[in-house]
């Protein structure tokens, strides 16, 4: 998933870019308004944050052009500008989401995870469409598992892992190959990133993270999930 | 707002000059009377001034007469020689003290002119008329008028030149008969016998129309100067005698003023007519000055209305500034306050995944790092917050949402704070189900009850906050265990700025806290007040919430 990401302060683009970046999304960098426009119709982005005060055009300004040329695609502004009445014209404007700075991080993931939610629906996914590893439950389009009713919030990473885990259920996946499918061709490999992205989603998906049922450890060659015990629960019911 | 302004300096200049208008014109209408009775003043005395002439007229005539009256002798040829002599007269009447006449006597022989004269007199000399007017008892010579001749405007038709009443010996009496006046001047002699010298009336006429001024007068440099106005004399008939003066009245106009002509023609009157254009010129001379004036005025309300005007609207921009640079500025603060914040966050998390176990220490610097951005955050959003209150521009945004958890997360937010300060947490929560409530309204008023508690009240190492709900109103209780507050400062501390210690060295703050969370609490419906407590101090927030509670 690409999201065009326009904020003229360089730090606060920098820190959104890795956060948007660490949630498994493709960030298309803009540092004003033109950029902006540009980007949006060069690399085709699935949704857009936009901050709205930026030198040249404003993120208003950027907002009625995209909107002009794509009536669908999530908008979502990142703004100092709290007041009522400046939420009231982003929406008003189209917007689907209002980030008042300053934030924190987590609050903008929720947001993000949300208008993502929201996209995929959109594209016609269903969102009670699942798959299951383990005793967890996968909603894809939905960026959720659950286990016994219990609900656990995943990344669009995440998700992308464990659907490619889940595809090649029984084989052992190269950890590039893992790595240029959740995080990109382009992305330069890190060990290091995979190894400690899959410890921090172990301990939020498995029962117990020390012995994980999931994603397993094949080492030296990267990670593996089994679907043994369950599948073989599928063929006995399916026999009897 | 501008335009209420706008209005209000319009209603400032427009006013007073409609008042000025109302009052120029009333002015100019009195104005225009003042005027016109001053034209008749001066007028009025030009006619006395011309009375004055013709008086003068008669006087000297009279003068002339007592000579020619001396002169008559009880010869009728004599007194014939005389009326030869004299083209003035036209017949002389003696008659004895009891009024018979001596001359022309009828018993006599009478020439034709005579004859006619005693049958013309015949009424004058029946009723004594001159024994009357030369003894003073003229009360009944009014009715000696002719049949056919108009009446006379006095009674009194008898003049006198002498002003002893009763006791005049010489003087005119005015004797109608056919359609005209006929003057008679008379003298009493010593021996009671009276002297009437009748006037030959086209003479006398001629004589007093010369002594009368002309069109064009001869000044005494010898330019000639002609009268504007029109005068008249007006004889008994109301027929004009004589006129002069360039302007000719049209038919059936009426006179600016008229004067009775003093004896011996007191049944005549002089009249003048004054054309409009005389008038009108002199109004439209008052009318100018009356628009120069209103005209100035104007003018001089208009500068100072722009005066005030580019005032006012300096003082509006310069507030408008104020008001945005405040705003600017807490914008401006908010970039870096983001960028801290977020890489606080960020960095938080990177040390919890690099050292899980070594990173502990510093993981929990950060969080102090993370809660006093928060805290920089939230003080900048009460600066905002009381730019709307300064603005009127605070708006709720009701919403559903369950007071309970908006208590407990904001209690989250200060929790490293207050476990760094030692203050023990108390919730006592009743009110789970979500209500109508503005959660960010709710969520400030409950930031600058705790963050008051935190930063005056940690000594008391207590927090307590309860919430109970009574149908629809919802009540959020703060205590703490300080030092509480001063009776005397209970009213003020809920006005902007008033702090309970203003010295620099005590504890921070910029004393906006309560008097915002005390107009949302307002907006809510509710109040938020002080409520008696033995230790600390205690406020309890009311929120009166629509009964329709959606359920999220």
């Amino acid at each position: 998933m690409k999201v065009l990401l326009a904020e003229d302060d360089e730090l606060t683009r920098q820190g959104l870019a890795e956060v948007l970046a660490s949630e498994g999304y493709q960030v298309v960098q803009a540092a004003n308004g033109a950029a902006a426009m540009e980007q949006f119709e060069t690399s085709v982005p699935d949704f857009v944050c936009l901050d709205i005060m930026m030198p040249g055009r404003s993120g208003y300004d950027v907002c009625r052009s995209i909107r002009a040329i794509h009536p669908d695609i999530p908008i979502i502004f990142i703004s100092a500008k709290s007041e009522e009445i400046d939420k009231v014209v982003g929406f008003e404007l189209g917007a689907d989401d209002f980030i008042v700075k300053p934030f924190g991080v987590r609050e903008v993931i929720a947001r993000i995870r949300a208008v993502t939610r929201r996209c995929h629906v959109a594209r016609g996914a269903d969102p009670t469409a699942s798959f299951t590893m383990d005793d967890l439950e996968i909603f894809p389009a939905e960026l959720r598992a659950t286990r016994d009713g219990c609900a656990i919030e995943l990344s669009l990473r995440d998700v992308h892992i464990l659907e490619l885990l889940h595809r090649n259920a029984g084989r052992v996946l190269d950890r590039n190959v893992i790595f240029n499918h959740a995080w990109g061709e382009d992305y330069f490999p890190n060990s290091r990133t995979l190894d400690q992205h899959i410890s921090q989603l172990r301990k939020r998906i498995e029962a117990d993270p020390k012995s994980p049922r999931i994603i397993r450890t094949v080492h030296g060659a990267g990670y593996r999930y089994e679907a043994e015990q369950h599948e073989i629960q599928t063929d006995r019911s399916a026999a009897s | 707002m501008q335009n209420k302004s706008f209005i209000l300096l319009m209603l400032i200049v427009v006013l007073p000059l409609g008042g000025l208008t109302w009052l120029g014109v009333r002015v100019a209408r009195d104005d225009e009377a003042a005027l016109k009775q001053r034209f008749e003043e001066v007028f009025a005395t030009q006619l006395h001034d011309i009375d004055g002439v013709v008086s003068r007229h008669f006087e000297s005539t009279s003068i002339e007469l007592r000579n020619t009256a001396r002169q008559v002798e009880s010869n009728p040829d004599s007194i014939r020689a005389l009326i030869r002599r004299t083209p003035k007269l036209r017949q002389v009447l003696v008659l004895d003290n009891v009024g018979s006449v001596l001359h022309p006597d009828s018993n006599l022989d009478l020439n034709l002119t005579e004859r006619e004269f005693l049958h013309e007199a015949q009424e004058l000399i029946r009723d004594r008329d001159l024994i009357h007017v030369s003894t003073g008892q003229s009360d009944s010579v009014q009715k000696k008028q002719q049949a056919g001749a108009a009446l006379p405007t006095r009674n009194e038709e008898r003049g006198s030149l002498s002003a002893t009443p009763g006791g005049a010996d010489e003087g005119w009496h005015a004797w109608y008969w056919g359609r005209g006046v006929h003057l008679i001047y008379w003298q009493r002699r010593s021996d009671g016998t009276v002297v009437g010298l009748f006037i030959e009336r086209g003479r006398w006429m001629a004589d007093l129309i010369a002594a009368l001024p002309e069109t064009m007068s001869r000044q005494h440099d010898g330019a000639s100067v002609a009268t504007t106005a029109r005068f008249r004399l007006i004889d008994s008939m109301g027929q004009s005698m004589y006129e002069w003066g360039e302007f000719e009245p049209p038919d059936g106009s009426m006179s600016l003023t008229e004067t009775a002509v003093s004896s011996p023609l007191t049944s005549w009157r002089l009249q003048a007519f004054v054309p409009d254009s005389l008038l009108a010129g002199a109004r439209r001379g008052t009318a100018f000055q009356l628009a120069s004036g209103i005209g100035a005025v104007a003018g001089a309300l208009a500068v100072l209305v722009t005066v005030f005007w580019r005032e006012y609207s300096r003082e509006v921009r310069q507030a408008s500034q104020r008001v945005s640079f405040v705003n600017q500025v807490s914008h401006e603060l908010k970039t870096p306050l983001t960028n801290i914040r977020m890489y606080a966050d960020l960095l938080a998390d990177d040390l919890e995944n690099l050292e899980p176990s070594t990173g502990g220490k510093s993981v929990d610097r950060l969080r102090v790092i993370i809660s006093e951005s928060q805290r920089l955050s939230r003080l900048i959003s009460n600066v905002l917050t009381f730019g709307r209150q300064q603005r009127d521009a605070l708006i709720l945004r009701p919403r559903p949402a369950s007071p309970d958890e908006l208590v407990r997360r904001v209690v989250e937010q200060f929790r490293p704070n207050l476990s760094r300060l030692g203050i023990q947490t108390e919730l006592n929560l009743d009110v789970e189900q979500p209500m109508m409530i503005d959660p960010d309204a709710v969520e400030q008023i409950l930031v600058n009850l705790i963050s008051n508690v935190e930063k005056y009240a940690a000594d008391g190492k207590l927090l307590k906050i309860e919430t109970c709900r009574d149908d629809s109103t919802l009540r959020v209780i703060v205590s703490d265990a300080g030092p509480g507050i001063p009776l005397s400062m209970q009213r003020t501390v809920f006005e902007p700025f008033v702090r309970v210690s203003s010295r620099l060295e005590d504890a921070a703050g910029t004393g906006i806290g309560l008097s915002i969370a005390r107009d949302l609490a307002r907006l809510h419906g509710g109040d938020l007040t002080m409520m008696d407590s033995k230790t600390g101090a205690r406020f309890s927030v009311e929120l009166r919430v629509s009964n329709e509670v959606c359920e999220a």
